[in-house]
């Protein structure tokens, strides 16, 4: 490659100001909110679809990687590109190109910043689920590319499930639509099949969007219990009796020390965990699901069970629980989140299982997780002027991820394979699965010009955990 | 395909009778009637009767040339364009299993022989269901659904088969068995492949196992109704329900035409399914009226059941079915109702689906199906022929364009099914 050349040709299609080459610039785009890093070889900044296509197109002249960034606030390395290349950052594609109220929809391009788009859909009483906790930041292109979640996707569903259509730049650098604003269109569920891809199918341009009306009224409730152990009973309770909450959320006495300092909430000092349990619905609807939420809490001992008094302190709730992670950077130099899913019903056991991990590698653990979902963030804090800290994150991250495989989980939710979990794919698929996914990366990328090194094992791997060269990064009070 | 069977010379079939032994058998002369498809009849019948079983039919069928075709539970099998050959029927029926029912996950994995009805009656025992109503579920299999992306008008609240699916077995068009997803209700990891095989009409492959999400059956389901002077009206109050954060299941909009057809009093008639607490469908029905009235409804109340729609029009009419933008919907009605005047529709009125039958002559047809669709592109949706007699098929394209560049879907074809042996021809583009 003729790096030279390449940043000219990248500077005709898209102007001096949106090509960043300089050493400075490309130390700044190696990171996303995970410990992976790697540095572009260049980062390019589009203001259109055709100037990504010419982009795809130079890059394909030029034999080099494309990988597209959307915030960065990734925690699986989803846009580090480990194989260097043109980083396509889309910060200035940022537009709402079309609310469509008739047909509940909107046209969005990858830029915008999730929250953005309720916010611009809101006095109409209306908006877009996906509620990622780092929705103030994170980008609807990049929630496309992951298949983000939230804690409102327990009762709503994920990206996935509200993206209806999509603008693409193919491996040919073509521009090119699929799906639409109705639904059903004739043929395969292309937009399915992009949603979620990590970016190693194409480069998306355009997102058509579901809009959902605001719930009438929203209560949300406060349970203290003595221990994670009883608050996973819990939901598993609230789940097997068939109540699905809104959001059913988890932070465990560590988190909420934490959350406490930064948010002074009056969270509960002396509890072991508490659920955040939201009630969405008609005023009937929500009265009467409170009252079996209750009186489920209370059948394993619900310490306490408050509800949030009025709009401000489910905010504050709220906030607290959003922002939990960057509280936690309090407590440490670096943390690691991870991201695994188990049944339901399994909770209890996977949580005292990831405990005894976290004491068996000498690692500080924090719980903050979407407890309806099964979906597990566990949080190991460790400090790398130690020089075994690395490791042994990495490898009791590897075993929680066993534990998920185990009881019949996945090893993430909504964060991602990326990097970080490449190697741990065949503790949950095997060769013909791998074969099933290389057969579409070969459909839309054969010559694998997209995000090269991501979801696929490296060869020869086989579910040990591969320790690597990078450095680990200082997350304190980032990481959303 | 080899060249001698583009010459018109049939393969042996013999490669797969030997292969599969007595889960295949010649089709009596009774059973060919309902087997064909326009005419083309399968030259053998295979009930596999294990994954490993589909897994040797398709491979072997694949180097001996074989056409297959798939089946479940045969209410769908006309859909599409006429297959280009069928050598072989791969009745799924015996795959009908419970792979693993976890009422306190609210996940169930099962065989994709299964019989629609017989899950339902499983999960209620536990105060659960899988929350689709697609028509005929007495007879449709959980893989004839995934297949066609069958659903009905609970869509509105709960989503479809993209939403509900969460893990799948499948057996490519050459044997390669894979699984996708999982039994945990939120997975990224990997390609989310079951995307591609709902709606598929199994030219893909074959779904084998289906893992969905389920939901717990509302405490309390009942029925509003209103009747209006005409589309723009009823579409009109249904924009107002698709708007406002009430517990429905769905809505149906009816045509008069199609109304009388189900027995009714020929009237556009709005129907609403809610289902939730008690309280809140009751309530629900109380407020209805005033939210019909508001958008100038003739009369509105409570009705006792569901309109009977999911199997309407006679067999030998035609069926269209379009899907718009929400907004969208009531030019394509109004033009529907102007332009073929014979026929009644069926909209799903907050999900934009419209199902549309009646009799059509072969002549004014082809370009009556042709203006609609063009009609129906020009408003941002698709319209494609659900059931017509092969003559109308022969002049006109089933599906129309497709949601996506044909050149990327070909190539998932070929990936998938690199013999062209699943249902060849059935498919947008003559995939």
């Amino acid at each position: 490659m003729d790096r030279r050349e390449l940043v000219r040709e990248l500077v005709a299609v898209v102007g001096q100001d949106g090509v960043l080459a300089s050493d400075y610039d490309l130390l700044l785009y190696q990171y996303d909110g995970s410990i992976d890093t790697a540095r572009p070889d260049v980062v390019v900044l589009p203001r259109s679809a055709e100037q990504v296509a010419a982009i795809v197109r130079l890059a394909g002249v030029h034999g080099v990687p494309v990988v597209a960034r959307g915030a960065g606030t990734g925690l699986s390395g989803g846009c580090i590109p480990v194989a260097g290349g043109i980083l396509l950052g889309f910060a200035r594609m940022n537009r709402i190109v079309e609310i469509d109220l008739p047909d509940l929809r909107a046209v969005v391009e990858p830029g915008v910043v999730n929250l953005h788009l309720s916010q611009a859909v809101a006095h109409e009483r209306l908006q877009y689920v996906p509620d990622p906790s780092s929705q103030k930041a994170c980008t609807i292109g990049g929630n496309v590319g992951e298949n983000a979640g939230g804690p409102h996707t327990l009762a709503y569903g994920v990206t996935t499930n509200h993206v209806l259509g999509l603008e693409l730049v193919t491996a040919e650098g073509e521009i090119v639509q699929v799906g639409g604003r109705a639904l059903d269109g004739p043929g395969y569920d292309l937009t399915g099949l992009l949603v979620g891809s990590e970016g190693t199918l194409g480069v998306v341009t355009k997102i058509i969007v579901r809009l959902a009306p605001l719930p009438e009224a929203v209560k949300t409730l406060l349970a203290v219990f003595e221990s994670v152990r009883k608050a996973s009973e819990a939901v598993s309770r609230i789940i097997g009796a068939g109540v699905v909450p809104a959001a059913l959320e988890m932070m465990d006495a560590v988190t909420l020390r934490a959350v406490e300092e930064a948010t002074h909430f009056g969270y509960p000092m002396d509890a072991g965990a508490v659920l955040i349990i939201e009630l969405e619905g008609l005023r009937e609807a929500i009265e009467e699901q409170a009252e079996q939420v209750g009186a489920l809490c209370r059948e394993v001992g619900v310490l306490d069970l408050r509800v949030a008094r009025d709009d401000r302190e489910r905010a504050l709730l709220w906030k607290g629980r959003k922002e939990a992670f960057g509280a936690l950077g309090r407590l440490c130099p670096e943390y690691y989140v991870m991201d695994g899913v188990v049944p339901r019903s399994k909770l209890p056991e996977v949580l005292d299982e990831i405990t005894a991990i976290a004491e068996r590698y000498g690692l500080r653990l924090a719980n903050v997780f979407h407890a309806g979902d099964g979906n597990l963030h566990p949080l190991l804090m460790f400090d790398s002027d130690d020089p075994t800290a690395e490791q042994r994150v990495r490898e009791a991250g590897a075993e929680v991820l066993r534990v998920c495989a185990a009881v019949g989980g996945s090893p993430t939710g909504e964060h991602g394979i990326g990097v970080e979990k490449r190697d741990l794919m065949p503790l949950f698929f095997d060769d013909a699965d791998i074969e099933a996914m290389k057969r579409l990366k070969a459909v839309f990328d054969p010559d694998e010009r997209f995000n090269p090194g991501k979801i696929f094992p490296t060869p020869g791997a086989c579910g040990e955990l591969k320790p690597r060269s990078v450095s680990v990064a200082s997350l304190a009070g980032g990481g959303w | 395909m080899s060249a001698a069977t583009e010459a018109g010379v049939q393969p042996s079939l013999a490669p797969l009778a030997d292969a599969l032994g007595a889960a295949c058998r010649e089709p009596s002369p009774d059973e060919l009637a309902a087997l064909a498809i326009h005419g083309i009849r399968p030259r053998l019948v295979c009930v596999p009767q294990s994954v490993a079983e589909v897994s040797a039919a398709l491979r072997v069928a694949g180097a001996a040339g074989l056409a297959i075709i798939p089946a479940g539970g045969l209410t769908q099998l006309g859909l599409g364009a006429p297959p280009r050959r069928s050598d072989v029927l791969l009745d799924l029926r015996a795959l009908a299993a419970v792979v693993e029912y976890a009422p306190e996950d609210l996940t169930a994995t099962v065989q994709a022989g299964m019989r629609l009805v017989d899950l339902r009656r499983l999960l209620a025992e536990r105060g659960q269901f899988l929350p689709l109503n697609p028509p005929l579920p007495d007879d449709a299999t959980v893989g004839g659904i995934l297949a066609t992306n069958a659903h009905g008008s609970w869509r509105a609240r709960y989503g479809a088969l993209r939403d509900l699916l969460i893990g799948s077995r499948v057996v490519h068009g050459d044997g390669l068995v894979s699984h996708s997803g999982g039994k945990v209700v939120k997975n990224v990891a990997g390609y989310d492949l079951n995307k591609a095989w709902v709606g598929s009409l199994g030219t893909l492959g074959v779904v084998v196992e289906a893992t969905f999400k389920l939901q717990p059956l509302p405490a309390a389901r009942g029925w509003s109704e209103a009747a209006f002077a005409d589309v723009a009206a009823a579409v009109g109050a249904a924009g107002r329900l698709a708007r406002a954060p009430l517990p429905y299941l769905g809505a149906e909009l009816l045509t008069p035409r199609a109304a009388a057809a189900v027995g009714l009093a020929a009237e556009h008639l709005l129907v609403v399914e809610w289902g939730g607490p008690a309280a809140a469908v009751a309530r629900c029905q109380r407020e209805w009226p005033a939210l019909a009235h508001a958008a100038e409804a003739r009369r509105a109340g409570d009705r006792q059941a569901a309109p009977p729609t999911a199997t309407w029009g006679s067999a030998d009419e035609v069926v269209l079915r379009a899907s718009l933008p929400l907004g969208h919907v009531v030019p394509l009605l109004a033009e529907l109702e102007s332009q073929w005047p014979a026929a009644g529709a069926v909209a799903q009125a907050l999900t934009g689906t419209i199902r549309a039958a009646g009799p059509l002559e072969l002549g004014p047809g082809a370009p009556l199906v042709r203006h609609l669709r063009g009609f129906a592109t020009a408003l941002g949706g698709w319209l494609v022929v659900e059931r017509a007699p092969l003559a109308l098929k022969e002049q006109v394209d089933v599906w129309g364009p497709p949601a996506g560049p044909l050149e990327l879907m070909r190539r998932l074809k070929q990936a998938f099914d690199p013999a062209g042996i699943m249902n060849h021809g059935r498919f947008v583009g003559g995939l």
